[in-house]
């Protein structure tokens, strides 16, 4: 029903942002959601602050330049805002997806002990591939906070991922 | 051990869901308008209902209040903020037109949408009743929609305030239709529910009074009324519900402006008989304070006493007279300054004004100007609109929205052609940012503290440091790293001592008159904690909240000699009890100390630097970040990124442990060169 996207749209009368849109979602939909989820801890949070970070994109329409990056950004403060409104900002909701490999358990359970900025900020370095300039953007940071909050979210992570090899 | 990256690259195997059905069946919403100007239609209606058939109306402008609210709950949460300063160009742009320009109306920025309530639409026809009715431009869409109805009568020049929650109406001037023509009546409205409630009965009478918001209570003193010369005044607070009466100013106005401070409402104009004379050979004015419920008389102001405005800005009263006379009244040294003239021609016109946290805007029979704090002068800036082929004369009606004045406009006829109004327009001023860049354009931070104290020594540089728990070292490094323009900015956050995370931030800015236009909604402080030590209250903006992963609340205020401090609180309740428990002072050497006492205590693991930031060289990157934290090994490299590298000092024998960001020579080079004299735990 690809044609029918965008039409009805309050505020993008136009079938193109909607097309344009939902072309970004099929293009970051997955990844956003599984960054999202890795910052968060929660599917619920993650499903939620995706859906509403692409609603809130298609009633812009064509007011976004970049739609790709608003949504990501939307999206991770989105699921801040409702992390420190359920009080969960340092512990996840979810236990480690089965069926994954050791490597990834490991992964998750060492997440769960970082600050939340840490977190955010290691996940988009690490899963995202972003620059720390991309980052600090997203989160509203600095450049160099932004390197700090990575470096010593690695140099966590490999602490703990260490102990737990040892 | 497999690498990091690796490790994540496994999250690809997670099972997603798909969202582009929720997404669009959220930004579609449940309900269609069928008008053109769309109803109001608060989000607990439509909550609970499901999915309802939309009906498209793709020509139309859709208001976009429910599709701003998708919540699901017995009472919506506020829409995200919309900062129209981010999203419009600088300067002057022209945004969608208003139903209609009202002059004399109560309008209101909530964070998201500008309200517009009561007042009337200049026609020129000279007798134009003022209405009960109103409008809301939503600025994350940027459509109008209407306002339900309300309980009040038509109305315009009414007290009125925005309590970050309602919308309060009160008395107000009815148009000429009974004798004297004013109201005593008032009610509240509450955008998030989209209804009204009504105020119990004041214990004044009937008034155009003027009004200011202190954070806890509408105060509604005086009257424009000539002749009358009401002394008496009265406060409103919402979470009470309730009036009291509040002690009789000194002097009268009819004609001029009241501003809130953060401790008093200054009252500041003229009182004027019918024939525009004034008792008084200049303009007066008198500063209530709220919490002692006394008034005290402003000195002198050497402005004409005909017509005025006034508004409140960086800490001062920016007045402005009828011949274009301006000065500045500092309520902390109650002493005058007086200020360039205003750059405008003179006019049969009485100014206007409303105020940002950047800027004054004025308005002056058409013609535009803005003073800012910066330049410390007006400046003209006139308004694009379409010259007046047919028509008369632009109507001007401004309003605050944030950092940026909308400003809906009508173009009026005059007879014998015709009388009403031919166009409409509302038009949006942006002020350019006053950001500070290096030669590259790169966004600098705040100007760097260099602590007194820090020397030379032979072939070494020497900096006394002073950590927020009180512990004091000093940092040496060698003169080759090119340090001089090193300095350190704390950076501490504070926890409830009881309590998992949040940490709550406290920012320094080392400016005693730094703007926190950044850090805080609207132009003026919310309350105070205890005026005697002026720890002004501000609410937290929505959208700084949301960038540094807060929770949203309010910033206490703090002014020392050298800095500015922002201290976060999550509710303002706690206020009292954390400016009791949070001393921070400065030392001598210009350094800020913090100490805690009761049931808070420092944090150094979430600041945005998580400790005290060393700036090395121009870009005041943090590139040294020090923290009392136990530590072991040695110094070095630890990571080279594409970047630059990071590395770590351990100083002080395990108890300082340094951050070093960089290239990765001088990584390594300050890594080594680093070292820690007279430690000092307290």
């Amino acid at each position: 029903m690809e044609a029918d996207v965008g039409r009805d749209l309050p505020g993008s009368e136009d079938d193109d942002a909607g097309r344009r849109l939902e072309r970004v979602y099929r293009e970051h939909g997955d990844r956003l959601w599984r960054a999202v989820l890795l910052a968060s801890g929660s599917r619920e949070v993650a499903d939620d602050a995706i859906a509403e970070a692409f609603a809130q994109a298609l009633r812009r329409g064509r007011e976004l330049r970049d739609p790709a990056a608003w949504v990501w950004r939307v999206a991770f403060r989105l699921a801040a805002g409702e992390l420190k409104e359920r009080g969960r900002v340092q512990t996840f909701e979810e236990e480690p997806t089965s069926g994954m490999p050791e490597p990834f358990v490991d992964l998750w359970r060492a997440l769960e002990n970082l600050p939340l900025k840490q977190r955010a900020s290691v996940v988009l370095a690490d899963y995202a591939g972003w620059s720390h300039r991309e980052i600090a953007k997203a989160l509203g940071s600095s450049v160099s906070a932004v390197g700090v909050h990575v470096h010593r979210a690695r140099k966590r992570l490999r602490e703990l991922l260490e102990d737990d090899d040892g | 051990m497999a690498e990091l990256k690796d490790r994540f690259a496994f999250a690809d195997e997670i099972e997603t869901v798909d969202l582009w059905t929720e997404a669009r069946r959220r930004a579609i919403g449940p309900e269609a308008s069928h008008v053109s100007l769309p109803a109001w239609s608060p989000a607990w209606r439509r909550l609970g209902t499901g999915i309802v058939a939309f009906t498209v109306f793709a020509a139309a402008a859709v208001f976009a209040w429910d599709l701003s609210h998708p919540e699901l709950g017995p009472r919506p949460r506020p829409a995200p903020a919309v900062d129209l300063s981010a999203e419009l160009p600088e300067g002057w742009s022209e945004l969608p037109a208003p139903p209609e320009v009202r002059s004399g109306a109560a309008t209101a920025w909530t964070g998201s949408q500008l309200l517009v309530w009561g007042g009337y639409e200049f026609t020129g026809s000279g007798d134009e009743d003022p209405s009960g009715d109103g409008f809301a431009f939503e600025g994350g869409t940027r459509t109008w929609g209407v306002l339900p109805d309300s309980p009040l009568s038509g109305r315009s020049d009414m007290a009125s305030a925005w309590t970050g929650e309602e919308l309060l109406i009160w008395g107000g001037f009815d148009g000429g239709f009974r004798e004297p023509p004013y109201l005593d009546d008032g009610a509240a409205f509450d955008p998030l529910t989209g209804t009204w409630r009504r105020l119990p009965a004041a214990p004044i009478g009937a008034r155009s009074p003027f009004s200011v918001w202190t954070g806890q209570e509408m105060i509604v003193w005086g009257s424009t009324q000539r002749f009358a010369a009401l002394l008496d005044g009265a406060a409103y607070n919402p979470t009470t519900n309730t009036w009291r009466t509040i002690a009789d100013g000194p002097i009268d106005i009819t004609d001029g402006s009241a501003v809130w401070t953060g401790r008093e409402m200054i009252v500041f104009g003229a009182a004027l008989d019918g024939n525009n004379d004034s008792d008084t050979p200049t303009a007066v004015g008198a500063a209530y304070d709220p919490q002692a419920d006394v008034w005290r008389e402003l000195p002198p102001s050497e402005l004409s006493p005909q017509a005025h405005t006034a508004e409140f800005l960086n800490g001062e009263l920016i007045a402005w007279d009828y011949e274009h006379g301006t000065a500045a009244y500092d309520p902390a040294t109650n002493e005058w300054r007086v200020l360039p003239r205003v750059p405008l021609s003179f006019a049969e016109c009485g100014p206007s004004s409303v105020a940002t946290a950047q800027l004054v805007f004025g308005n002056y029979c058409g013609q535009t100007v803005v003073f800012s704090a910066e330049e410390d002068a007006w400046h003209r800036e006139p308004i694009p609109a379409p010259e007046a082929e047919d028509g008369c004369c632009w109507i001007h009606e401004p309003a605050v929205a944030g950092d940026i004045v909308l400003v809906p406009s009508l173009l009026y006829d005059e007879p014998p052609e015709r009388i009403g109004v031919s166009d409409r327009r509302m038009f949006a001023y942006n002020p350019p940012a006053v950001v500070r860049t290096d030669a590259m354009g790169e966004v600098l931070d705040p100007e760097p503290f260099i602590p007194q104290g820090a020397e030379r020594d032979g072939n070494l540089l020497r900096l006394p440091v002073v950590f927020p728990d009180g512990t004091e070292a000093t940092l040496v490094y060698p003169i080759p790293l090119d340090l001089a323009s090193l300095g350190i900015q704390p950076e501490v956050s504070y926890l409830w001592k009881d309590d998992p995370p949040p940490r709550f931030p406290i920012v320094f800015l080392h400016d005693p008159q730094a703007s926190v236009a950044e850090f805080v909604d609207g132009t003026q402080p919310v309350g105070a904690v205890n005026s005697w030590v002026g720890i002004e209250i501000w609410r937290m903006s929505d959208d700084w909240s949301d960038r540094r992963l807060l929770p949203r609340g309010h910033w206490l205020r703090y002014d020392l000699e050298s800095w500015t401090v922002l201290v976060a609180v999550e509710r303002p309740e706690q206020a009292e009890e954390i400016a009791r428990s949070l001393l921070i002072r400065e030392t001598e050497a210009g350094f800020p100390v913090v100490e805690t006492s009761g049931p808070i205590a420092l944090s150094h693991e979430s600041g945005e630097g998580e400790g005290p930031m060393l700036a090395v060289g121009s870009t005041l990157d943090p590139s040294v970040l020090l923290s009392i934290e136990r530590c072991t090994g040695g110094s070095g490299v630890d990571e080279v990124l594409d970047s630059g590298a990071y590395g770590s000092a351990c100083l002080a024998n395990g108890h300082i442990s340094a951050t070093i960001y960089g290239n990765a020579s001088t990584v390594e080079a300050i890594a080594q060169g680093l070292r820690i004299d007279d430690f000092t735990s307290p």
